[in-house]
């Protein structure tokens, strides 16, 4: 082999170390620097090829108001959050950016008609996913950034964090 | 090593350079060339192995003596064996680390689990390239390199696991796909470059589930012109690839999966329903990614095409030009269903039959390919059979005649397409395969017609019943099977054998005994079922008859064995007593013992005609493998964990009362296949046979057929005794088997059982990993364990390699 693809070879490997970490960081930022918020949700529980069983979480403020019921799949929209009761609910929906006084969260139109704000998966140990399926009352603890950018931090199942060894 | 060699058209691992500086010395040696030529070849061609040689220390004495040319035969062997080996133990490792990741197991923590995984991705990765450049382990170095580049897409899925990434995000996989490709060029890797192509089409099919939420039709119309288009760029980028030095020997493994990639495409548009169904398709709920990632395809294949048209500079002939048509064709196709989108046109799936079907056929008409003339032929039997089941779902009759239909129909289309292929290079061994599939498809469908009960079941359909793409693929089918017959008959008909015109023959009584069948359910004529048990025995009898004329004993015994399964099938079919689980357990045995009669039977044969000939030895080798398909087929149906554990009250003590015809049946068979050992060993002792076989061989067949009884007294005992575990040895009976075979293929020369070990590898590990009967992190441990094994294996071998290619050196010094 050549001095040349020697050098790309490693280039190649060093950037998949990189874009590892940075992928692994750039989440880590985004759940500990956020500003945190509870959400109400109903779960399934199915299993993924590549990572296991998990929880698929539908929102309560994933639901599509009647003044946007018209915009196509696949556009953006800032639902508005106030504090109702120990969860926080949909104030308003608007397709620009809300004042950054306000806490929002960004969604996109799903082709179900529902808000996907990319928080709709919560992963869980192997066999514990009906713990949460089965649950009654299930909130979610999310991590939100400056642009309404949402990470899962915690499930709470009956208010308590779930944690499948303890139960 | 050297930088001038890294440039020659040689892959990392590749024998071809040592095998060819043998040759290149004999040429010398004989006046054909001179000195500066042959170095100038060899400087051509040089490779590390080749280069590696003159300086390696000599072994010491107590080597046998081996000529150059012997050993050349079995390093080839033991590279493809290591290669094989290698790559199997690497998917094994690699699916072990992406099943542990799916384990999700909380015990160690996170962490731990992504340094484990990140350290892990750059450390094989590592390895295996110093193994590849610095240590000559090329085999062992891209098995390494396959475990890194797994192991980097369980570091992906991992950190979007620990932080709840939305499931099947595309970015996923794209980001795997990216990181891996360029791993492939630089390395040089065939298995590389099918593993990025693999993870492109899983990451567009990721893509649709994620612009599309529903899996209806119209999913699959939407997503098949950026398909085309990106299949464009594949096929037209590995066009490109053979005109540059570097990638030359990578252009096949890039422009062929293109192909089929958008072939596949082809196939799924020939269905009538995404069609109909997708009618009020519109094209605004695809989102702008999709008309980037199209868009982007689309300008790529036209560069690409562009660029092989500049690299070619003068040499511009027919060849460049149908290739640029191949290309065009995708990416017009492609764009043109756009247009159909915005004017609905829901009788298109028509053409798009024309273009799979025809355009394979008619490029193999103009070529002069009976391989494509074949590859359509079994194209459309694949479809047929993919096509028909979504008919099941018909009431009554109507399901098991129509299939029984397409199965006349596929079996045709097989049968006719086989006798085309004819005397073709490299497929040939498998043509007898193919016919006797057609035929043996054919039989089934007369034997399933002749069930009385399903024409006297309820009404018929008639023929109003059946829907469009029904009448579609039986008339495309008989074309196929009538041109490829015509082919046949123009091409053989004048031989002095005859056999194109007994082949005619068979393919036009089946096309009567299909219009008997329409005609029948057309006019609701029950009673015909008699017909076709007729039909089938006269069938039976005619290929007796063939078989008597041609002194084929082989075609001879696949027509009593057509005949016997056609009775056990009616023997078990009046028993239906047992859950399906159960039912595969106790029908194991004896299938396992009509693997173990085919396989002894062909040996036998081997002592009375030998492997002289080419086709003698192709005979003797679609025994060998008929039997130890049918062996390991078996065995795979038995070593499902679940009817072990979950048995019903049929498996233990209480089933020897009351299967009498079982113990009667798997008697018989066992008893004749015990009969042909013994009968083997009697011809080798009294040495009765006209060919002479070494003791070895003997000792590997008896060790095979013992093996199988084994196994069959360990399967019944299970069943007795209701050993619930009895799973468990026979899945490490399924890995040893593919061991064995690789190491047979390696002693006989025989790269035909290494192809059936990695074929039978491959299917069980398919169904494997998406078996999630047991737990993850079980399954993951068996799966790194059973692959590391494996690995260490392939570094042995490739070890053993090397030591072989020294002892030549201890030989030919003094001279």
């Amino acid at each position: 082999m050549t001095r040349v693809a020697s050098i790309l070879f490693f280039a190649v490997v060093a950037a998949q170390v990189v874009g590892l970490v940075a992928f692994a960081g750039v989440r880590e930022v985004a759940l500990t620097e956020g500003r945190e918020i509870t959400l109400q949700t109903a779960p399934a529980d199915p299993r993924s090829m590549f990572q296991g069983d998990y929880a698929v979480l539908d929102y309560e403020i994933a639901e599509v108001p009647a003044h946007l019921a018209e915009q196509p799949a696949g556009d953006t929209v800032y639902v508005v959050l106030v504090e109702c009761g120990d969860v926080w609910c949909a104030a308003q929906h608007t397709r620009s950016k809300p004042e950054s006084a306000d806490v929002y969260i960004r969604g996109v139109i799903g082709v179900n008609r529902r808000l996907d704000f990319g928080i709709g998966t919560y992963f869980v140990p192997e066999g514990t996913g009906d713990i949460i399926e089965l649950a009654g009352d299930v909130k979610v603890v999310v991590s939100l950034d400056d642009r309404g950018q949402a990470v899962i931090k915690d499930v709470l199942v009956h208010g308590v964090p779930f944690a499948p060894d303890r139960n | 090593m050297t930088a001038d060699g890294a440039n020659g058209p040689v892959l990392p691992g590749d024998d071809f350079p040592r095998r060819l500086a043998t040759e290149v010395g004999y040429w010398e040696r004989d006046g054909l060339i001179s000195s500066e030529q042959s170095e100038a070849i060899l400087r051509r061609y040089a490779s590390s192995d080749a280069g590696a040689l003159p300086n390696e220390p000599a072994i010491g004495d107590g080597e046998p003596a081996v000529s150059r040319g012997e050993v050349d035969e079995r390093t080839t062997l033991v590279s493809r064996a290591v290669s094989i080996i290698g790559v199997m133990g690497a998917l094994l490792v690699g699916l072990g680390i992406i099943i542990y990741v799916a384990a999700n197991w909380d015990v160690i923590p996170v962490w731990a689990r992504v340094s484990m995984l990140v350290g892990l991705t750059a450390a094989t990765n590592v390895a295996g390239w110093l193994l590849l450049t610095r240590f000559d382990y090329p085999r062992v170095g891209v098995a390494m390199l396959v475990v890194g580049a797994l192991a980097y897409g369980a570091a992906i899925h991992l950190i979007a696991q620990i932080y709840h990434v939305p499931v099947n995000h595309p970015n996923l996989t794209t980001a795997w796909f990216l990181g891996v490709l360029p791993l492939a060029y630089t390395a040089r890797s065939r298995v590389m470059v099918v593993l990025a192509l693999t993870l492109l089409v899983l990451s567009m099919g990721f893509r649709t589930q994620w612009w599309l939420e529903s899996y209806g039709a119209e999913t699959m119309l939407l997503l098949t012109p950026q398909t085309l288009a990106i299949s464009a760029a594949v096929v037209a980028l590995g066009l490109l690839q053979l005109r540059f030095t570097w990638t030359r020997p990578l252009a096949v493994y890039c422009y062929l999966p293109g192909l089929a990639i958008g072939l596949a495409a082809f196939c799924v548009m020939t269905f009538a329903s995404p069609w109909t169904e997708g009618v009020n398709l519109s094209l605004a709920v695809l989102s702008p990614e999709y008309w980037i990632t199209a868009g982007l395809a689309l300008v790529t294949a036209v560069v690409a095409t562009a660029g092989l048209w500049w690299r070619v500079g003068g040499q511009r002939d027919r060849r460049l030009l149908a290739r640029t048509a191949v290309v065009a064709t995708m990416a017009v196709t492609g764009a043109v269903m756009w247009v159909w989108f915005a004017y609905p046109e829901p009788g298109a799936w028509w053409l798009f039959n024309l273009v799979a079907f025809g355009g394979v056929a008619m490029a193999g008409f103009l070529k002069r390919s009976p391989i494509l003339l074949g590859g359509a032929a079994a194209l459309f039997a694949i479809l047929v059979a993919i096509r028909f089941s979504s008919l099941v779902d018909l009431d009554g009759a109507a399901a098991p005649i129509s299939l029984s239909a397409a199965a006349l129909t596929a079996g045709a289309c097989l049968f006719a397409g086989s006798c085309a292929m004819r005397g073709a290079p490299v497929v040939a061994p498998y043509t007898r395969i193919a016919a006797a599939v057609g035929l043996a498809l054919a039989a089934s469908s007369l034997h399933v017609m002749g069930y009385g009960t399903f024409w006297r079941w309820e009404t018929l359909p008639g023929w109003s019943g059946m829907p469009v793409e029904y009448w579609s693929a039986v008339v495309i089918g008989w074309v196929l099977a009538t041109a490829l017959t015509a082919f046949t008959l123009w091409k053989h008909g004048r031989s002095n054998d005859g056999d194109a015109v007994w082949q005619a023959g068979a393919v036009a009584a089946m096309a009567a005994l299909t219009i008997a069948m329409w005609l029948a359910l057309g006019y609701q004529v029950s009673a015909v079922w008699s017909v076709f048990n007729l039909a089938l025995l006269a069938g039976i009898a005619a290929l007796i008859w063939y078989a008597y004329r041609r002194r084929q004993l082989s075609i001879a015994y696949f027509a009593c064995s057509i005949f016997a399964f056609s009775v056990i099938v009616r023997c078990f079919a009046a028993l239906g007593i047992l859950a399906e689980g159960d039912l595969l357990l106790w029908l194991g045995p004896v299938a396992l013992g009509i693997g173990a009669l085919v396989f002894l039977t062909g040996r036998l044969r081997v002592r009375w005609t030998g492997v002289s000939t080419p086709e003698l030895r192709t005979n003797s080798r679609v025994w060998d493998l008929a039997g130890l398909s049918v062996a390991i087929a078996s065995v795979y149906a038995m070593s499902y964990s679940d009817p072990w554990a979950n048995g019903d009250d049929t498996t233990g003590s209480s089933a020897l009362a009351f299967l009498g015809e079982y113990w009667f049946l798997a008697g018989t068979v066992w008893g004749a296949a015990i009969t042909g050992l013994i009968l083997i060993w009697v011809v080798d002792r009294t040495q009765s046979s006209p060919v002479h076989v070494s003791a070895d061989q003997l000792q590997w067949e008896t060790s095979a057929a013992v093996a199988m009884g084994a196994l069959v007294i360990l399967a019944w005992l299970g069943l007795l005794l209701s050993w619930t575990w009895a799973w468990l040895p026979l899945n490490a009976a399924l890995l040893a088997t593919v061991l064995a075979l690789v190491a047979a293929g390696y002693r006989w020369n025989r790269g035909d059982l290494i192809n059936l070990a990695v074929i039978a590898f491959g299917i069980m590990l398919f169904t494997r990993y998406f078996e999630f009967g047991f737990g993850l992190l079980g399954q993951s441990l068996a799966f790194i364990v059973a692959g590391a094994i494996m690995l260490g294996m392939g570094f042995g071998l490739e070890f053993l390699r090397r030591r072989m290619l020294r002892s030549v050196r201890v030989v030919e010094e003094p001279a």
